[in-house]
């Protein structure tokens, strides 16, 4: 066989006809069915089930995150404000029932409270219990005037 | 997170569609394979520098996904082009990038991205084209000899096998990988014998990426 003055060899050439006659070329890979595909990734000694699984949880977390960004861009575009009715949030309205117990109001106050409760944050809400809740463990231990 | 522009959404939703129907993981599978052998090629030019094509998929998925500071995606892709053909467009650009990284010029021809969108005309590669012509040297006489030894490296690492060995010689010394009857012709054995070796050629080259990583 004639051996090419050594100048004149191609290493990259030499390098991707060997890499195509073991694997094919990047473009006939992308034609192949998926039996092909199948061998010829045997071939490489390449297992693809945990890039699939992890690629499972990368469109998971970018399909959440877009649906995130694009609710919040939503409601600025509206200039809605966020929900602040106590009435959608569970639990929400057990809290000011025990709130209204603590507090031994009548009716009438008991009414202005369930309407500015209604307006407040389920934090805040939460704040003022425990707020409440503190006041009056310290009334129980303050000692009665009795004089 | 930047909020995604609604170009971007629409894009993270038709990367996400691409794996996600029926034929999601064949999909997938297929451009792990094209993957795989761009990676193989890197590996090859680069000294054996140890990227797989799982990390070049992945990496180009991700970069679909990723969304700047003004809402765009990172990479790009336009309604006309398929994800497969812009997700290899992609990973060519990364290993790309990857190449120059190592302070060497990528020399290796890489199929190309077409607009046109057509599966079947997406990824012209031409095997008869010349990949490289002594006008288009782009390799230093250093990284020609790295690659040179190399190869000459791997021919000794088949040496035992003759008919594989002898196709080596003939695509060294002349250039010629195919067609499989002249292959034939030339060495004095069958077709059948020909179709053989190649597929022990892949395992060998798999087995020498591999103790030449470990190495």
């Amino acid at each position: 066989m004639k051996q090419l003055d050594s100048n004149r060899r191609n290493p990259v050439k030499e390098i991707n006809s060997i890499i195509e006659l073991a694997f094919g070329n990047p473009g006939e890979a992308a034609k192949q069915t998926p039996a092909e595909v199948k061998v010829a990734l045997q071939s490489f000694g390449v297992d693809t089930e945990a890039g699939w699984q992890s690629l499972q949880a990368t469109i998971a977390a970018a399909q959440g995150k877009a649906s995130l960004a694009a609710a919040r861009e939503d409601r600025i575009r509206s200039q809605s404000p966020a929900p602040k009715s106590l009435g959608v949030v569970a639990g929400a309205q057990a809290l000011i029932d025990e709130i209204k117990g603590m507090l031994s109001m009548s009716g009438g106050q008991v009414a202005v409270f369930a309407r500015k409760a209604e307006s407040m944050p389920l934090k805040d809400l939460e704040s003022l219990r425990d707020q409440l809740i503190r006041t009056a463990a310290r009334a129980a231990k303050k000692p009665r005037n009795e004089g | 997170m930047a909020s995604p522009s609604q170009e971007a959404e629409t894009q993270i939703k038709r990367v996400s569609e691409y794996f996600c129907g029926p034929s999601g993981r064949a999909n997938y599978d297929q451009l792990r394979l094209v993957a795989e052998t761009m990676s193989a090629r890197y590996k090859m030019l680069s000294g054996w520098a140890a990227r797989s094509g799982e990390e070049f998929l992945h990496e180009a998925i991700n970069c679909c996904y990723k969304v700047d500071g003004n809402g765009c995606c990172s990479r790009r892709i336009p309604a006309e082009i398929p994800v497969n053909v812009a997700l290899i467009g992609i990973m060519k650009s990364l290993v790309s990038h990857a190449y120059h990284s190592k302070g060497r010029r990528l020399a290796a021809e890489m199929p190309s991205l077409k607009p046109s969108g057509d599966s079947g005309d997406v990824l012209p590669f031409e095997p008869h084209v010349t990949m490289w012509s002594e006008g288009d040297d782009r390799l230093t006489p250093e990284e020609r000899e790295d690659a040179l030894s190399r190869i000459d490296d791997f021919m000794a690492f088949v040496k035992s096998d003759r008919v594989l060995h002898g196709i080596l010689l003939l695509v060294r010394d002349e250039g010629l990988n195919k067609p499989v009857s002249l292959l034939a012709q030339r060495l004095g054995v069958s077709e059948n014998e020909i179709y053989q070796a190649r597929k022990r050629l892949a395992s060998a080259v798999t087995r020498y990426i591999k103790q030449q990583e470990a190495a």
